[in-house]
């Protein structure tokens, strides 16, 4: 509701819209002076009532207790402001009733008034400030005679009024005095004034009764005096000297008031200020606090002063629900630890209730509790439940050396420090957890931040090449140290060959298999699509014709969510490593190469496994297709020849007895049924341990060699065979000749030429390594003593001829013995006689020769078969399985040799 | 001579006049020879058909060993000579054992050998 529409319609609407404005309106417009003043007495308001009484307007917010210019007291004695009623309403927190006062005007005018200071106390109790109502009694007292007036007042006053004379006899005593002390005035009058003095306090009456005679006034004395029934009450007097009308003083008034209660109100304020000082301090004192050994000094300290307790301490529930002392005051060390873990409550108590024990001794608990609490000197106790959060976490105590009665101020100050230092606690528990969860993330990143430079700095140093992608692109790649030396770029350059040209590195290009890979096959880049990459070998290469080769795996980088966010490559370079592979396998291949060249083949038997290794090789001498050997020892032994069996099993099983080398030289039978010759050698690996060890070895083809050396012993023996069986023919011959001739000397001509006739043979054979001869040649070389080229009396024609050793041998002989015979007998022993041979090759295997003479002697055929004839027909027949026929023609001897003719004679 | 005379020895030589000679010699000696005989089938062959009590061989027959002989008559416990000019360790092993009479050799002493190797009488 907008008040300014209000306003004007309707009184009631009025007040109730506008409270705060009309409540002032209203004060301002009492006919009653009234002000206030702040909790310090500060005027904080004055209405226009008060200005005008007091005959000044008050410095609002300066001027302090009172209004008025000065004040005295109603017998003209000066009133300081600060002890002026108000003042003392604020300071002891009560109203003041019944003072009388005199203002003084700026004009020296003044006015008896009454006051009726009030204390306004906020909704927390706490002194707010204080209103006064000032009464004017100027009229009052100016209406009634001074002495009715003050009979008046003597009577309805509810201080005790006391008239004495000066030796100290009651003269006057009024209703107030009757009321107070309990003596009615018929009974204290004319008695001592010190039957009100109390033990103790016996040499106040004098000092008093001195200072009267003196004329002195005693203001406000406050003391102690005994009422009839023996009790006592505390009091202030005011003693005023009475004078007679010379002015001797004569006796006093005595205005006795009972300030029990003012006193105790006082003490209960003082008590409160005690109590809200601690407070405040503590609260002061907490919000600063940093530490929680701090919160429980400032709670101590606060619980001493505001519970005014000698020893105090502080409880909390540890981990194991136990309440353990956290902080203590004026407790010995036996004390707590007999007391240790004792709570009234369980840690999972609910709205706990304070505990007071008044007195010790007839509290009900255990004995053994008792009695250490009263060797402790504690005659009074009090827990004060900590929650925080709606939980007990433990409690605070007070200890009291004697019985104690906890007041309700007093219960109540205890549960506001109970909230305060559960509060604080609370709130230090939290901060600390928060601190050192602070603390361990700091921790935490720090120690990420070293692990993080820990790693960066062994990736720099790690020997191994590490590329790094950091988006899926790649189109930036960087790399640790050992990247950039090997790639031979400069540190923190871009190593993608996905980079923009210009950034793009060029001085290199990468290979696989003698692939050159496009840049989104590289393994990194694979990996930044999201693959895996296991084991890949490139081959870097670079311009100047060298290469890398690096070996490694490529994973990709992901985010927390799984996003592939780039790679990283991880390789080494193995260069080296694949130069001693190559190295090893070229050697290899040159070992295949050597077996190979040398029909050679290697083997590995493994006596532990008994398996058995071929090298290709091997197969290929085995005549075995690629890959089908077995294995096994047995499958070795089916290809060797059954009559080798044994050798070769005799030979393994000696050198594994001996540990020796092994040699062999065995048959086996190809898969085609061939039969070939092979020499095998090996050699024990060392024995390691227990294992049998490993025989290793090459195996060769030896057929040829052993065929050749079967060729040379059999040429060995052919040759001695020959030169054997030629010198039984010479050795026949010789028998023959000498045998047959009777003449010595014609048979030693006759054999002589018959040997140098073989030998010439044989010498031709040996020019053509007895491969051959031509029949020419034979021919020419029996013929060549009797030949006359100017006669031109040999003739020989025919086609070329190859004639193998033995027919060379024996035609050889037996054209000897036909030359012989002409030179002696036929054509060529006459000047104009001539020889014509001429041989064809009939039917492609038979050497058919004529050997005709003409121009001789006439012929006559022999008389009887001499050994010539014997040679030339027996010989050639039985040796060449040939034909000979002897034609005694009269113009000259013809002969005609037909025999087989080898075309290609093996040797 | 009559004992002799009737004692056939098979020849196998293949050279012409080394036979020649040993047909001397034997005749000379008394004994009757079958042959001589050049080749090896001829001689297997008349080692079958023709009687005889010894026989002399020559190794190597134009190229062509007489070891299939040699065994054949073995196995007819028919004593035998060997005429060659082979060494021992050309032969084969089982052969070594055999009689045998270098070339080029003294007709006397084929004479005694021939005599020795049959059986007595």
């Amino acid at each position: 509701m907008g008040s300014a529409e209000a306003r004007p319609n309707s009184s009631t609407e009025k007040i109730g819209a506008g409270r705060a404005l009309g409540a002032l309106a209203v004060l301002d417009a009492l006919p009653v002076a009234v002000y206030a003043t702040n909790a310090e007495g500060i005027i904080v308001y004055c209405n226009r009532a008060a200005a005008e009484l007091a005959g000044r307007q008050p410095q609002i917010g300066q001027d302090r207790w009172c209004v008025s210019w000065r004040l005295l007291w109603p017998d003209g004695s000066p009133l300081p402001h600060d002890e002026c009623p108000m003042a003392r309403t604020l300071k002891e927190g009560r109203p003041i009733r019944g003072m009388e006062v005199v203002a003084v005007r700026p004009d020296e005018s003044t006015v008896l008034l009454m006051p009726h200071p009030t204390p306004i106390f906020d909704e927390s109790g706490a002194l707010a400030g204080g209103v006064n109502v000032l009464v004017d009694f100027s009229g009052r007292r100016s209406a009634a005679p001074t002495s009715d007036y003050l009979a008046a007042v003597a009577e309805a006053s509810d201080d005790a009024i006391v008239a004495r004379h000066a030796n100290g006899i009651i003269t006057g005593w009024n209703p107030g005095a009757e009321r107070l002390f309990g003596y009615p005035a018929d009974e204290a009058m004319g008695r001592s004034i010190t039957i009100l003095t109390p033990a103790g306090y016996e040499n106040e009456e004098p000092e008093i009764r001195e200072r009267s005679r003196g004329g002195e006034r005693i203001e406000r004395y406050e003391t102690k005096r005994r009422r009839k029934d023996g009790t006592l009450i505390d009091v202030a007097l005011t003693v005023c000297p009475v004078r007679d009308a010379e002015g001797q003083v004569i006796g006093a008034s005595e205005i006795i008031r009972d300030i029990t209660e003012s006193k105790r109100a006082g003490e209960t304020l003082a008590t409160r200020l005690r109590e809200q000082a601690a407070l405040h301090v503590l609260t002061e004192r907490l919000q600063r606090v940093t530490d929680i050994v701090a919160i429980y000094e400032a709670a101590l300290d606060a619980i001493q002063t505001a519970l005014n307790c000698s020893r105090a301490s502080i409880l909390l529930f540890d981990a194991a629900a136990m309440m353990r002392f956290v902080a203590w005051r004026g407790l010995s060390e036996r004390y707590r630890q007999a007391v240790d873990g004792h709570s009234p409550w369980t840690a999972d108590a609910r709205d706990p209730e304070p505990i007071f024990v008044e007195d010790i001794a007839s509290a009900e608990i255990s004995d053994a509790l008792r009695q250490a609490i009263v060797a402790e000197g504690i005659g009074a106790v009090g827990f004060i439940p900590l929650v925080a959060e709606g939980k007990l976490i433990g409690k605070f105590m007070t200890y009291y050396d004697a019985p104690h009665g906890f007041a309700d101020t007093e219960i109540s100050v205890a549960l506001t420090i109970a909230r305060q230092l559960g509060f604080s606690i609370q709130r230090m528990r939290t901060e600390q957890a928060k601190r050192q969860a602070e603390e361990q993330l700091r921790r935490n990143e720090a120690s990420e931040r070293a692990r993080a430079a820990e790693l960066v700095a062994i990736m720099e140093a790690a020997p191994a090449l590490i590329w790094i992608a950091r988006t899926p692109d790649c189109r930036v790649i960087g790399g640790n140290r050992c990247s950039y030396e090997m790639l031979r770029l400069p540190p923190d350059s871009n190593l993608s060959l996905s980079a923009p040209p210009g950034e793009r590195p060029g001085n290199f290009r990468v290979f696989v298999a003698g692939r050159e890979l496009p840049p989104e096959e590289l393994p990194l880049q694979r990996a930044a699509r999201g693959e895996e990459v296991k084991n890949f070998e490139e081959e870097i290469r670079f311009d100047d014709g060298t290469s890398r080769y690096v070996f490694g795996n490529a994973t990709p980088l992901r985010d927390a969510a799984g996003e592939v966010i780039g790679a990283v490559a991880a390789s080494v370079d193995i260069t080296e490593r694949k130069q001693t592979e190559e190295a090893l396998q070229n050697s290899e291949r040159r070992l295949q190469i050597a077996l190979g060249a040398g029909r050679m083949g290697a083997w590995e038997w493994n006596l532990d496994s008994g398996q058995v290794i071929w090298s290709p090789g091997l197969e290929a001498l085995h005549h075995r297709e690629p890959g089908t050997f077995g294995g096994t020892l047995a499958d070795f032994k089916q290809d060797v020849h059954p009559e080798d069996l044994a050798l070769i099993e005799r030979e393994l099983a000696s050198a594994i007895e001996t540990r020796g080398d092994y040699h062999c030289i065995y048959r086996i039978t190809t898969p085609d049924g061939a039969i070939r010759w092979m020499e095998a050698f090996g050699q024990f690996s060392p024995r390691s341990g227990s294992s049998m060890g490993r025989l290793t070895g090459v195996c060769m083809d030896i057929t040829e060699r052993k065929e050749a050396e079967a060729q040379r012993n059999m040429l060995v023996a052919e040759l001695s065979h020959r030169v054997k069986n030629t010198l039984a023919i010479v050795s026949s011959i010789s028998r023959q000749t000498y045998s047959t001739n009777p003449d010595a000397h014609d048979a030693h001509r006759s054999f002589d030429a018959r040997i140098r006739a073989l030998a010439q043979t044989h010498t031709r054979l040996a020019e053509a390594s007895w491969s051959g001869v031509s029949l020419e040649t034979v021919l020419s070389d029996e013929l060549a003593p009797y030949h006359n080229n100017t006669k031109n009396n040999v003739a020989l024609a025919g086609p070329p001829t190859k004639l193998p050793p033995k027919h060379a041998l024996t035609l050889g002989m037996a054209a000897h013995e036909l030359a012989t015979n002409a030179a002696k007998h036929g054509a060529l022993s006459v000047k104009s006689g001539n020889v014509e041979v001429g041989w064809t090759i009939a039917a492609g295997d038979r050497l058919q020769i004529r050997w005709s003479e003409a121009g001789g002697p006439p012929v006559l055929a022999p008389t009887h078969n001499g050994f010539g004839r014997l040679l030339l027909e027996r010989v050639v027949a039985s040796d060449l399985g040939g034909e000979v026929h002897l034609e005694f023609a009269p113009q000259g001897l013809i002969c005609t040799i037909d025999v087989p003719y080898p075309l290609e004679t093996p040797r | 001579m009559t004992l002799t005379g009737r004692c056939r020895v098979l020849v196998v030589e293949d050279e012409f006049l080394v036979a020649l000679q040993i047909e001397n010699d034997l005749a000379a000696a008394g004994y009757t020879v079958v042959g001589p005989f050049t080749s090896l089938s001829a001689s297997i062959a008349a080692s079958r058909a023709e009687h005889f009590e010894i026989a002399t061989l020559d190794l190597n027959l134009r190229g062509e060993f007489v070891y299939p002989l040699i065994d054949e008559l073995v196995a007819r416990c028919i004593p035998i000579l060997l005429l060659t000019g082979y060494a021992d360790s050309d032969l084969p092993e089982r052969f070594r054992a055999l009689p045998r009479l270098g070339k080029p050799f003294d007709g006397s002493l084929l004479v005694r050998k021939i005599a020795e190797l049959l059986p007595a009488e």
